[in-house]
């Protein structure tokens, strides 16, 4: 408070700015109108002096008329040094012709000169100091003398010097500096006290109760309310915006701890940076940031950071910086490396803005935050990695939201199923179910996902074209820290080729190689499924074995390849003589079965018989050879009373066809199980290697 | 100032005597001087002019006397003559004294000094001023008619003055020096009229009025000369003669015999012959460069019946310049 006082006393007091700038005013003002006064009074006495001269001429020439008559020389001359006298003029000259006619020259020339003392001197025209006063005369006029008959007798001429316009100009000048200094003392002084007693007064009382303050300079009381409105006012408003200090200061108090709660809560680094000196402050946490203290640090300044920051990054830094001082970057914005006090590098994000410049438009104070980022950074390392895993991966990624909403494919994806990326993207999942797979297969693999956060599997995915992608499908969910599902990520791998390789084999598993017709292995599936399907629908299932008879005799005569070729001939000739529900396989050697589903009786099926004995010995021709061959039929019917398994079946009519061999060849017989069991019992296995042999 | 009535005129004549004396050597030999007058038709100028021209001879100057015939522009146009003619000197007796001021005005630009006779000037510019001893001699007057009235025991009665215009000096000093007489004698003034036109009607009425108004008045007196008998006449005609005694300034030929007889009580006679001379000699002493007073007084000859004899030679030679 003392030195608030003695800050006071050295500070200039309003009461006398105010009394300087108001004798300023008047003294302007009272100076302006003097200079108008002086200006007018001025005119006026000139005019006045005109208006002397007038008179002067006009008295003169009056009285002097008879005198110059009556040749009294002396008497017009005294009446010229009264006028003279009186009117206080600078000269008057008069020129009297009928006197110079007596002395011999145009006028005889008399006056009353005023000399530089001030007496009164005769007026002599052979004088030229004379002469040369009355060139320094500041006004004159002259007018003629005439007599009763208009005769003019001779001229007066009155001179006036500007010594009565000096004096009274003078007077009026000292006048007007009197009038202006008294009216501006008396003001002022009445306006010190006005000033003092309704403004400054009040004005002191709220100021001493504006000095009863607190330690934040907050008066402890309400400021008086003086008597006058305008005072008044002001004080209620100052006491209103004291009340609004104090809310706004505890407000402020709030926000400062929040401020501190959120840098403190965001581990935040405050630095503050005099541009112009370097001056550098920093808050605790930027120094931990580094793994430092600040007293650790010390002398801390922006040498502090330069040391610590990452060259590559420094100078990025400081290009930034000179960005935003040149104003092209609302604010400074960088990530750098700093090194830990444990040697590694941290990433910070520098951040600030200056808030003060300097009227040259410098930057001057920058104030900014760091925040440890080395978490994002790494963070961000991996995700790019798995961007890029996204972008280069072969295999088809779908990210879903948990909504199913699909939100991004890759290019993989898209080169896969022919879909544009904005296809799909923002659709639902459904749009990519196939309708190859059944609806207990959705869902159970969102069963699996649900419970299980993944789904592995072959999966026909629709293409843009219509046709479907085989292709192993991995949906796998991606769950936050709280284990709630965001997203799903869908791998699509491609497994056209695996698929075809996989159709490759199960043809060379199920079918003959030579032929093309189901092998033993397939034949057993389809047995099987005939059978269950003959006992489902109550129908008759015929399965005929059939071997050829005299193939031997021609692959003897013809060699192998004609066999084969033979083999060939008659197999297709066979799918040609079935019906389109039949099955013919090859078991080996000149050995098929035909399968004769969906009879409703015995007899339905000896068409079928016929056309085959009848079509597989039509001849053929091998190599331009014709060849003759036959076929011996041994029929099975199925269903039989007990129960028959495929082997049984396929055994049933192999012993029939044994039965037509015996009996003379191209035929068939059916099976009949009392006629047959003697044989059967007698031959060896039909896939036994040995019956092959020992039928051929 | 005050000297006896016996003893002053044997001392005026003592004097005129002695420089009668003295001028008897020529000193203006070649030289010229010129004389204006206002008009040599009226005999005190004329007087004067003899004046003038006498001691001129004396001194062997040729003088010219230029009579204005009392018109300001003649004198004007004498005085400049005069300085074409480059006198050496110029005698001034001027119409009146601001005529002269022009005068003297002129002939200083000439260079030509000026002694001016009788008629003062409005100025001073002149070498020297010969006048008459005005208020000694109205004073002589005023002692004059006192002895009158006591003779007459008529001593409680009233004086009425009929005054030349007093803003000249010489009406001035003739008034001053006439009432100092009367108060010294406890005689009362009856008021004093000014003349204006001198003429005699005027006179004639300024006496019928202080009569009528003044039962007591028992003399008049006349600053001037001339009118003397329309004041007689008002006298008489009011019924007042023998009652009333008159007494003059100035001459008239016939004053004589009128105060010895009685019918003027007396008259203050000034001599302008010996003014005229005067007014030579100081120029010519002015020529030879010797010192003049600026201004030197010819005494006027209180004249009474008393005196009369007495002042007799003095009166024809230089009052009547005979």
């Amino acid at each position: 408070m003392t030195g608030m006082a003695r800050d006071d006393r050295k500070s200039p007091s309003l009461l006398v700015k105010a009394m300087v700038v108001m004798t300023a005013v008047i003294l302007l003002v009272f100076s302006f109108h003097a200079v108008y006064v002086y200006s007018s009074q001025r005119a006026e006495i000139i005019q006045g002096m005109n208006r002397d001269i007038r008179e002067s001429l006009e008295r003169l020439s009056k009285n002097i008329e008879p005198f110059m008559a009556a040749y009294s020389i002396n008497e017009y001359e005294k009446l010229v040094a009264t006028e003279v006298a009186l009117n206080e003029h600078f000269a008057v000259v008069v020129r009297d012709a009928e006197m110079g006619e007596i002395i011999g020259e145009p006028y005889y020339v008399s006056g009353q000169v005023r000399g530089p003392n001030g007496n009164y001197i005769p007026y002599r025209k052979d004088n030229p100091l004379l002469n040369e006063r009355l060139d320094q005369a500041f006004l004159s006029g002259t007018t003629a003398i005439t007599g009763p008959d208009g005769e003019e007798r001779g001229q007066v001429s009155v001179y006036v010097s500007d010594d009565p316009l000096v004096q009274k100009l003078h007077a009026v000048l000292v006048e007007e500096v009197l009038t202006v200094l008294i009216l501006t003392v008396t003001l002022s002084l009445l306006l010190a006290v006005v000033l003092r007693r309704y403004f400054f007064g009040p004005l002191q009382r709220i100021s001493a109760s504006m000095r009863n303050c607190d330690a934040d300079g907050i008066p402890l009381a309400p400021l008086p309310n003086p008597r006058y409105r305008e005072v008044r006012v002001l004080s209620r408003t100052i006491n209103s915006m004291l009340e609004s200090i104090k809310t706004a200061k505890e407000h402020r108090k709030v926000e400062r701890r929040r401020l501190e709660n959120a840098i403190t809560g965001t581990q935040t680094g405050t630095w503050e940076w005099n541009v112009s000196t370097g001056e550098t402050v920093f808050n605790e946490r930027w120094a931990e940031i580094v793994g430092y203290t600040l007293e650790e640090l010390a002398p801390i300044s922006i040498d502090t950071w330069a040391s610590l920051a990452h060259p590559d990054d420094l100078k990025r830094s400081g290009e930034l910086l000179d960005r935003h001082f040149r104003g092209e970057l609302p604010y400074y914005e960088c990530e750098a490396r700093m090194r830990h006090k444990q040697g590694h590098w941290v990433w910070v994000l520098d951040r600030g803005c200056v808030m003060t410049w300097t009227n040259d438009g410098q930057p001057l104070m920058m104030y900014g935050t760091h925040q440890d980022i080395s978490d994002r950074k790494e963070a961000e390392k991996r995700l790019s990695m798995a961007a890029g895993v996204f972008r280069y991966a072969r295999e088809g990624i779908i990210i879903t939201s948990a909504e199913g909403e699909i939100l991004d494919v890759n290019a993989a994806f898209t080169r896969l199923t022919g879909y544009a990326h904005s296809d799909v993207v923002h659709q639902d999942y459904s749009i990519l179910y196939s309708d190859r797979h059944s609806e207990l297969f959705v869902t159970s693999m969102l069963k699996s996902l649900d419970e299980e956060g993944v789904w592995s599997g072959e999966y026909w995915m629709p293409c843009r074209n219509g046709s479907a992608l085989p292709s192993l499908m991995t949906i796998a969910a991606v769950r936050n820290s709280a284990g709630e599902v965001e997203h799903y990520v869908t791998l699509v791998a491609d497994i056209s080729n695996l698929k075809q390789n996989e159709d490759k084999l199960r043809l060379i598993a199920h079918y003959d190689n030579l032929t093309g017709l189901p092998n033993r292995i397939l034949l057993m599936e389809r047995l099987r499924h005939a059978m269950s399907v003959a006992r489902r629908r109550n129908e008759l299932l015929a399965v005929v074995f059939l071997d050829l008879d005299g193939f031997k005799e021609i692959n003897d005569t013809y060699g192998h390849a004609a066999g084969d070729e033979l083999l060939t001939i008659l197999a297709d000739r066979m799918g040609h003589a079935l019906r389109e529900c039949d099955t013919v396989a090859r078991l080996g050697g000149d050995e098929f079965v035909v399968l004769l589903p969906d009879l409703s009786g015995k007899g339905d099926c000896t068409p079928v018989l016929d056309r085959l004995l009848a079509t597989l010995s039509a001849p053929a021709r091998l190599g331009g050879r014709e060849a003759h061959v036959s076929a011996s039929l041994g029929v099975a019917l199925y269903p039989q009373g007990a129960t028959v398994k495929p082997d049984t079946l396929l055994r049933q009519a192999d012993l029939a066809m044994y039965q037509a061999k015996q009996h003379g060849k191209n035929q068939y017989r059916f099976f009949s199980s009392t006629e047959i069991l003697t044989i059967a019992d007698a031959l060896p296995l039909l896939d036994s290697p040995s019956s092959e042999s020992r039928d051929n | 100032m005050k000297a006896s009535l016996a003893s002053r005129p044997s001392v005026v004549f003592f004097l005129f005597l002695v420089l009668s004396g003295l001028v008897f050597k020529a000193h203006g030999a070649e030289k010229h001087l010129a004389y204006l007058v206002p008009d040599a038709r009226i005999p005190f100028w004329n007087i004067m002019a003899n004046g003038v021209r006498h001691e001129a001879a004396e001194l062997d100057y040729r003088v010219t006397v230029y009579s204005a015939e009392n018109q300001a522009k003649k004198e004007l146009e004498f005085t400049a003559q005069a300085i074409r003619d480059q006198v050496d000197g110029i005698i001034l007796s001027p119409t009146n004294s601001s005529a002269a001021v022009t005068v003297l005005k002129l002939a200083e630009r000439a260079g030509i000094p000026v002694v001016v006779s009788d008629i003062g000037a409005d100025t001073d510019n002149y070498v020297s001023y010969i006048k008459s001893d005005n208020y000694q001699g109205a004073y002589d007057l005023g002692e004059i008619l006192a002895f009158a009235l006591m003779q007459k025991g008529w001593q409680s009665g009233t004086v009425g003055i009929i005054a030349i215009p007093q803003k000249r000096d010489n009406g001035k000093a003739r008034t001053r020096g006439f009432l100092d007489a009367l108060e010294e004698y406890n005689i009362r003034s009856a008021g004093l009229v000014q003349q204006s036109d001198f003429s005699y009607r005027e006179t004639y009425d300024f006496t019928r009025h202080l009569i009528a108004r003044n039962p007591d008045l028992r003399a008049l007196w006349l600053q001037g000369s001339d009118r003397y008998q329309a004041a007689l006449n008002g006298i008489a005609d009011s019924g007042k003669t023998g009652e009333i005694l008159l007494i003059c300034f100035d001459a008239e030929p016939e004053f004589i015999d009128m105060i010895a007889n009685g019918r003027l009580v007396g008259a203050g006679m000034q001599q302008p012959f010996l003014m005229g001379e005067k007014a030579v000699d100081t120029m010519d002493l002015h020529l030879q460069g010797r010192h003049v007073k600026k201004v030197q007084q010819v005494d006027v000859l209180p004249v009474s019946s008393r005196n009369l004899d007495q002042w007799m030679p003095l009166i024809v030679r230089n009052v009547l310049g005979q």
